[in-house]
C-alpha cells in the first residue's frame, strides 16, 4: 500500500518537473505558449488570437493557449503582456489600440512605443463611419459640411472610450474643426445599435460591426478606411482628402528583449499560416483582411504611427507623454 | 421560402447534430454546476473547434452548451448551497432550505421544469416573433435602459431578508466596488490606489463564490459537517418529484417569469442574472404565502430558473437580426456563426434559411433533450452528494480556487476570492445580504453608463428621464415597486409581532 | 462562542457606527482617488458620490435603528428582530476551526505562489478533508493526490490554463 502511494506521487512529481522545465531558443518551443489577449472572450481580435492559435499550433508542434486578461480597456493584458518574461513562451497581440494608443493616454503601466517587439503583422481590419439610413449626407464631405455649419447639433456615438476608433475619429473632428456631441458607449455592438435606434446620427466601426447592417440596408456607409469591392461607390478616407490612415492591425508581439532566433521562427511560422487558404477565410468571415508584414518593417511602422498619433492627442489635449 | 424552411428543420435531424447537441448539453451542465467554472468558458475554448465542422453541428453544439450552462449552476445551488453561476443565486435561496427539509428531489425538479419552460418560451419566441421584437428592442435608449435598472434595483428589497437598510447598503457597496478599476464609459481610473493589481478591476466570479459558496463550507466547517442533507433523497416519492397539481398551480407563475426574463433577454446588456432576481422579485411580491415563500419553496425556484433560462432565447434575437450581441457569452456565439462566414444581420434569414431554421430546429431538440440528460444526471448528481461531506467541501474549494484562477489566471483573483469568503461569512452572522451586493455589482456599471449617456445626450438636463413615454412608464413601475415591496414588509412585521405576542402570552 | 442577545445589540450599534465613519472618510477623500484620463465632458466624481452619500443616508437610519433596538431590549420589548437574536444567540460558532479554515486558505494561496499547484493541492485538500472530521485517512490521501493530477491535466485539455509552477521552481 505505501509503496503504491510512494509511486503514484513519484508519477505526480516526474510529471510536473516535465511539464516546468526550461529550454534553450534552439529547440523552441518545448513547452505551450501563452498567446494574451488584452479583450474578452468572442470579441474580433479575440478569434483572431485563438484561429492563429491553433493554426500555429499546428507549425510549432506545442499547444499555444490564448489567455484573456481583461479589465482596463486592453491596459491590463497590455502591462502583464510587457511585464512578462521575454523568453518567447508570453506572446501578445499586439493591436493599434494597446500598442500605441495606450502608452500614450496612460501614465498607469509604464507602457511605452518600445515596450513590445514586434514579431509579425498578421492582419489589418477596415473601419468604415456609418449613418442611419435617412441621414441626409451621401458620403463623409457632407457629414462634415453640415456639421460644421451646425455645431453640437448631432451626436457622434463612439464605440468604446479606450478604443483607438473613437480617437481617432475624434481626432477626425478635431482636425476638421467639427464639434459635436460625443456618448460614450462600450462596445462597437453598442454604439451601432444607438444609432439604428436613432439615439445617435454617426458612428465609426470596424467591418465586422457594420457589415451586416449596411449590407441588410438599415445603415449607411459614409466612408472607409480601405476600399472595399461590396461597396466602390464609398470613398475613403484619402480619397476625400482626409489624410492619416484609417485602418488598423493585429500583429503577434512580444515583451521587449525578445531573442532573434525565436522571433525568426515565429516569424517564419506565421508567414507560412497566412498563405494557408483556411487561415485567410476564417479571418475574413471575421471582418480581418490578411496582410502579412515582417516584424522590423512593423516596427518602423508603429514608431510611425506612434509620433502621429502622439501629436494629435498633444493637440487635442488627451496625451500623458 | 417555405421549401427552405421545412428543409433546413429537418436537416438537424442527423445523428451528428444530436449527438453535438448532447454533447455540448453534457458540457454545458458540468461546467456550469460547478462553482467558479461557467458556460462561458466553455463555449469560448471549443469555439476554434467549430471551424472544421458544418455550423450545423458547431452551432448546435454551442448553443447547448449555453443553455444547459445556465442551467447547471441550480444543481450545486440546491444541494450544496453553493450557486454554480450567479443566475442561480435565488435558487439556492429557495432551494437549499428545501433540499434540508427533505425536499431535494422536488427542488431539483422544479428546477428543471422552470428552465425547460423559460428555455422553450424564449426558443418559441424567437422563431415566431424575433423582427418585431428586435425593432422594439433597439429603440431602448439610455434613459429608458436607466429607468430599467432603478426598476432592476427594487429586488433588493425582496432579498433582503429582514431589514431593507441592511440590503441597500450592501447594494450601495457593490456599485461602489463595481467602480473600481478603469471605467469602461470613461476611461477614468478610480479607486486603484496605485495598485496594478486593481487596475483589472474586481472579477465578478471571485466575489459570488466568495459571498457565497465558502461561507457555507465554513459554516460546515464550524459544525462539523453535522446538520447538512440528512435524510435520503428520493426521487421517486411526493417530496421527490414536482406533482402535475404543483405545475397547474404555478403554470401562471411560470408564464410570467418566462416573459420577464424575454424581455430582459432581448434588451443588449443586461443578461440572465438580472432577470432572475427581478423574477424572483416579483414572485415574492405576488405570492399567496409569504411565510412559506421565505422558508423556501417551488415558487421560488420555478420564477428565477425559468426567467433565466428565458433569457437565452430572447438573447439570440437581436444577435440573429442585427448581427447585435446583447451579452458576453452571445458575443462569443456571433463568433461562431462569423468564423463559418455565417454573418448574423438583417439578411441572414434570406441569405442562409437553412442553416437560420436548422438552428432553430436544434433549439427545440436542445429542450427536449436537456430534460432527459438533467433527469438522468440528478441520479449521478444524488451519488456525490453521498459522498463523505469532508471530500465534497474539501474538493468545492479546490475548485472555487481554480474557477477564480481560470478567469484572469491572477493570483490577485484569489486573494479576493478569500477576503469575499470573510466578508461574506460575517454578511451572514448579522445578516447582511450578499446577494444585494451581489446585484449592485452587476447592475452598477449599466446604471452608470446609462446616466452618462443619458446626461451627454441631453447636456446635462435630467428632463430627458422625463421625455421619453416608455422611460416614464418605467419610473412609475419603480415607484410602485418600491411602494408594494415596503407594504408587504410592513405586513409581514405586523403578522410576526402577532406572533410574538401570542407566544408571550 | 456564542453571541448574547446584548452582545449582538451592542455590535449592531458598532457596525453601524463604523459603516458611517468608512463611507464619510470615502465621501470627503473619493476626488483624490479618481484619475481622470481621455478627458471627456462628463464628471467622473458625480455618480460615486451620489451612491456614497444614499448610503450614509442608509447608514445613518441604520445607526438609529440599532438604538431603537438598544431601547426596546431594555424596556424588554420584543421585536421580530430581536426574537431572531434570541434564536441565534443559542447557536455556537466555533471560532477557532473558521480561523483554522481561513488560515489554509491563505496557506493554500502562498503556496500556490511558491510551490505551485501539483504540490499544495493533495495538502490542502487533505487538511480541510481533517477539519471537517475524516475517518480513512489514507484513503483520502491517495484520493487527493489522483484528485490533483487529474484536475491539473483537465484544466490543461479541457480548460486551456496552466495551472501555477510555483516561483521555486522556475
Amino acid at each position: 500500500m505505501k509503496k503504491l502511494l510512494g509511486s503514484v506521487l513519484a508519477v505526480a512529481m516526474a510529471v510536473t518537473f516535465t511539464a516546468g522545465s526550461n529550454a534553450c531558443a534552439a529547440d523552441y518551443p518545448t513547452k505551450p505558449i501563452t498567446l494574451i489577449s488584452p479583450y474578452g472572450a468572442g470579441g474580433d481580435s479575440d478569434i483572431a488570437a485563438r484561429v492563429w492559435a491553433e493554426f500555429a499550433k499546428k507549425e510549432l508542434g506545442q499547444p499555444v493557449l490564448v489567455v484573456n486578461k481583461t479589465g482596463g480597456g486592453g491596459l491590463t493584458g497590455t502591462m502583464f503582456a510587457s511585464k512578462a518574461k521575454a523568453d518567447g513562451y508570453t506572446l501578445f497581440l499586439g493591436q493599434l489600440g494597446p500598442c500605441v494608443m495606450l502608452p500614450i493616454t496612460t501614465k498607469a503601466g509604464g507602457l511605452n512605443k518600445d515596450s513590445f517587439d514586434m514579431v509579425a503583422r498578421f492582419a489589418t481590419s477596415n473601419t468604415g463611419v456609418v449613418a442611419g439610413t435617412d441621414a441626409p449626407w451621401t458620403t463623409l464631405k457632407d457629414f462634415e459640411n453640415d456639421a460644421k455649419q451646425n455645431a453640437g447639433k448631432y451626436t457622434f456615438s463612439d464605440p468604446s472610450a479606450t478604443s483607438w476608433l473613437a480617437l481617432a475619429f475624434r481626432g477626425w473632428m478635431h482636425n476638421n474643426g467639427i464639434e459635436a456631441k460625443v456618448v460614450q458607449y462600450t462596445s462597437g455592438a453598442e454604439a451601432a445599435t444607438a444609432v439604428l435606434g436613432k439615439h445617435g446620427d454617426i458612428t465609426f466601426l470596424f467591418k465586422a460591426n457594420f457589415d451586416s447592417l449596411v449590407k441588410g440596408d438599415k445603415l449607411k456607409l459614409l466612408a472607409v478606411g480601405e476600399k472595399m469591392e461590396a461597396y466602390p461607390n464609398v470613398p475613403t478616407f484619402n480619397e476625400l482628402g482626409y489624410e492619416g490612415g484609417y485602418t488598423a492591425w493585429a500583429a503577434i508581439a512580444a515583451p521587449k528583449g525578445l531573442p532573434a532566433e525565436i522571433r525568426e521562427k515565429l516569424q517564419t511560422v506565421t508567414e507560412k499560416i497566412c498563405q494557408d487558404p483556411e487561415f485567410i477565410k476564417a479571418l475574413e468571415n471575421v471582418g480581418y483582411t490578411i496582410n502579412y508584414l515582417d516584424g522590423a518593417a512593423m516596427k518602423k511602422n508603429v514608431d510611425v504611427q506612434y509620433l502621429d498619433m502622439q501629436k494629435l492627442l498633444n493637440e487635442m489635449g488627451l496625451a500623458v507623454q | 421560402m417555405i421549401e427552405d424552411i421545412l428543409v433546413g428543420l429537418v436537416s438537424i435531424l442527423n445523428p451528428a447534430s444530436i449527438a453535438a447537441i448532447a454533447f455540448g448539453l453534457i458540457v454545458g451542465l458540468l461546467f456550469g454546476s460547478i462553482p467558479g467554472i461557467s458556460g462561458i468558458m466553455a463555449i469560448s475554448i471549443l469555439l476554434p473547434l467549430t471551424f472544421y465542422v458544418s455550423p450545423l453541428v458547431g452551432i448546435p453544439m454551442l448553443l447547448g452548451i449555453y443553455k444547459a450552462g445556465i442551467y447547471g449552476g441550480s444543481i450545486t445551488a440546491v444541494l450544496l448551497n453553493t450557486p454554480g453561476a450567479p443566475p442561480a443565486i435565488c435558487t439556492a435561496m429557495s432551494g437549499f432550505p428545501m433540499a434540508q427539509r427533505g425536499q431535494a428531489g422536488k427542488a431539483l425538479n422544479a428546477a428543471l421544469v422552470g428552465s425547460v419552460y423559460g428555455d422553450t418560451f424564449s426558443n418559441l419566441l424567437l422563431i415566431l416573433v424575433a423582427a418585431p421584437i428586435s425593432y422594439v428592442a433597439i429603440k431602448i435608449g439610455p434613459a429608458e435602459q436607466f429607468c430599467l435598472i432603478l426598476l432592476a434595483l427594487t429586488v433588493v428589497g425582496s432579498i433582503s431578508g429582514n431589514s431593507i437598510l441592511k440590503g441597500m447598503i450592501c447594494a450601495g457597496f457593490g456599485i461602489l466596488l463595481s467602480m473600481v478599476g478603469v471605467s469602461g464609459v470613461s476611461g477614468a481610473i478610480r479607486f486603484t490606489f496605485d495598485s496594478d493589481y486593481l487596475l483589472a478591476g474586481i472579477q465578478l466570479i471571485p466575489m459570488v463564490i466568495g459571498l457565497l459558496c465558502l461561507p457555507e463550507i465554513i459554516h460546515q466547517v464550524g459544525t462539523c459537517a453535522k446538520n447538512y442533507i440528512t435524510e435520503k433523497i428520493d426521487l421517486k416519492s411526493e417530496n421527490g418529484r414536482l406533482t402535475w397539481k404543483e405545475f397547474k398551480q404555478n403554470f401562471y407563475l411560470l408564464f410570467r417569469s418566462s416573459v420577464i426574463g424575454s424581455i430582459i433577454g432581448a434588451m443588449p446588456g443586461l443578461g440572465a442574472s438580472p432577470a432572475a432576481f427581478m423574477a424572483y422579485s416579483d414572485a415574492q411580491r405576488r405570492t399567496k404565502d409569504q411565510d412559506a415563500f421565505a422558508k423556501g419553496n417551488v415558487e421560488g425556484i420555478l420564477a428565477p430558473e425559468s426567467a433565466n433560462n428565458a433569457t437565452t432565447g430572447s438573447a439570440m434575437i437581436p444577435l440573429l437580426t442585427l448581427g447585435i450581441p446583447g451579452d458576453d457569452v452571445t458575443a462569443v456565439l456571433m463568433g461562431a456563426f462569423l468564423i463559418q462566414g455565417i454573418t448574423p444581420g438583417p439578411n441572414i434569414f434570406f441569405e442562409h434559411t437553412q442553416v437560420v431554421y436548422g438552428i432553430f430546429g436544434s433549439l427545440i431538440i436542445c429542450d427536449i433533450l436537456l430534460y432527459f440528460i438533467a433527469k438522468f444526471g440528478f441520479k449521478l448528481w444524488i451519488k456525490i452528494v453521498d459522498l463523505p461531506r469532508s471530500l465534497i467541501f474539501s474538493s468545492v474549494t479546490i475548485f472555487a480556487f481554480l474557477g477564480t484562477y481560470s478567469i484572469n489566471q491572477s493570483l490577485f483573483d484569489i486573494f479576493c476570492l478569500i477576503c469575499f469568503g470573510i466578508m461574506g461569512y460575517l454578511m451572514r452572522l448579522f445578516h447582511f445580504s450578499a446577494g444585494a451586493m451581489i446585484i449592485g455589482f452587476i447592475l452598477g456599471p449599466i446604471l452608470e453608463k446609462a446616466y452618462d449617456q443619458s446626461m451627454s445626450l441631453s447636456k446635462g438636463s435630467y428632463m430627458i428621464f422625463l421625455e421619453s413615454p416608455v422611460a416614464v412608464i418605467l419610473l412609475v413601475m419603480t415607484v410602485v415597486s418600491m411602494i408594494s415591496i415596503y407594504r408587504m414588509r410592513v405586513r409581514k412585521f405586523k403578522k410576526l409581532m402577532e406572533k410574538n405576542i401570542i407566544l408571550e402570552e | 462562542m456564542n453571541i448574547s442577545v446584548k452582545l449582538r445589540i451592542i455590535l449592531e450599534i458598532c457596525i453601524s457606527c463604523f459603516l458611517l465613519v468608512c463611507y464619510f472618510l470615502f465621501c470627503v477623500f473619493q476626488g483624490d482617488m479618481i484619475e481622470q484620463t481621455l478627458s471627456l465632458a462628463l464628471d467622473q466624481t458625480l455618480f460615486p458620490r451620489a451612491i456614497t452619500i444614499t448610503v450614509i443616508i442608509m447608514c445613518f437610519l441604520l445607526f438609529y435603528d440599532s438604538i431603537r433596538l438598544y431601547n426596546n431590549h431594555k424596556k424588554g420589548i420584543i421585536t421580530p428582530e430581536i426574537h431572531e437574536f434570541y434564536e441565534c444567540s443559542e447557536e455556537t460558532i466555533p471560532v477557532g476551526r473558521i480561523l483554522a479554515y481561513l488560515g489554509i486558505l491563505f496557506g493554500y494561496l502562498i503556496a500556490l505562489y511558491y510551490i505551485g499547484f501539483m504540490y499544495s493541492t493533495p495538502i490542502v485538500t487533505l487538511c480541510i478533508a481533517g477539519l471537517l472530521g475524516i475517518k480513512r485517512i489514507f484513503l483520502a490521501a491517495i484520493s487527493s493526490v489522483l484528485f490533483t493530477v487529474f484536475l491539473y491535466y483537465a484544466s490543461f485539455y479541457g480548460l486551456q490554463i496552466i495551472l501555477p509552477g510555483g516561483i521555486l521552481f522556475e
